[in-house]
């Protein structure tokens, strides 16, 4: 797993419940949205994320187009902690290089 | 070398001469290595020029296979969103994110994303760019959203491969298990 992708993880682990949207997320990371933006189309990908549309009610009485907002899945959020502490424990360990195959790695 | 190896030599040095390394590799990628390997000690930058060539055919072969993907084509419209989005980093583009800036993004999007996925994207990209109040900060947005588009496209494509290779494995695990019970 990258570093990158632990980070989201991180981040989105912090508000579990909580549901973000990507520049809100670029944001927070201090990363680029070239990188957020795959790597959350990655994590949805294989279930760890869901995505909806914000409620147009919301979006219009705000005078703005409607956001796509990202939530962890219950399985994600279990899936995300397990994957931390497994990457936490092999950088503690000094295998820390990622296995290859697994770029952006939320397989 | 044995009369074999000196033909299959003359053979490979007359394909590089009449079609260039490239093409003559990528025509028969395993043979051209063999080849090469067998003439490494009479000639060493032929050699390495062409297990390079090897290296990029079989590379390409893999890629389109795997994504469906022409990488020749892709690096001409990687190069081509570079030349675009020079030209909006210009005073083109640069006044506002108005029908300009969401038109060169939905272009852009329309070349290299899943046509299935790239309705969504566009959408949303759009909507994040609408809450921005500063046209610099706009700007930015705008142009690393459009070098995010072909790296998106790959990551989706990819995503589209395994998902359907899921699918596949599934389905044959079901048919399989429908067998070993009718069997049974």
């Amino acid at each position: 797993m990258t570093l990158q992708t632990q980070l989201i993880l991180r981040e989105l682990l912090s508000k579990p419940d909580e549901a973000r949207y990507g520049l809100d997320l670029c944001a927070d990371v201090s990363l680029p949205s070239g990188t957020v933006y795959p790597i959350l189309a990655r994590l949805e990908g294989v279930g760890w994320l869901e995505s909806d549309w914000e409620e147009a009610d919301l979006s219009v009485s705000e005078g703005r187009p409607r956001r796509r907002y990202y939530l962890l899945t219950k399985d994600g959020a279990q899936l995300a902690r397990h994957a931390l502490a497994a990457s936490y424990r092999g950088r503690r360990d000094g295998s820390w290089l990622p296995i290859p195959g697994t770029v952006g790695g939320a397989s | 070398m044995t009369a074999r190896v000196r033909q299959e030599s003359r053979q490979i040095r007359r394909a590089i001469h009449e079609h260039g390394i490239a093409l003559a590799v990528e025509r028969s990628p395993n043979t051209a290595r063999a080849a090469a390997a067998r003439y490494k000690s009479a000639d060493a930058v032929a050699y390495e020029r062409i297990l390079s060539a090897a290296h990029e055919a079989a590379f390409k072969r893999w890629y389109q296979d795997g994504c469906g993907y022409d990488l020749d084509s892709m690096d001409a419209v990687e190069a081509a969103t570079r030349a675009a989005a020079k030209a909006m980093s210009t005073w083109r583009l640069t006044s506002s994110a108005g029908p300009g800036s969401s038109a060169s993004l939905r272009m852009i999007a329309q070349i290299f994303l899943p046509a299935e996925d790239c309705a969504r994207w566009i959408e949303e990209w759009q909507a994040e760019l609408a809450t921005i109040d500063k046209s610099w900060a706009r700007r930015r947005l705008l142009l690393q959203l459009l070098f995010t588009v072909p790296r998106m496209g790959v990551t989706l494509r990819l995503e589209g491969v395994e998902r359907e290779s899921r699918a596949s494995a599934a389905s044959d695990a079901l048919t399989s298990g429908a067998d070993h019970a009718n069997g049974a």
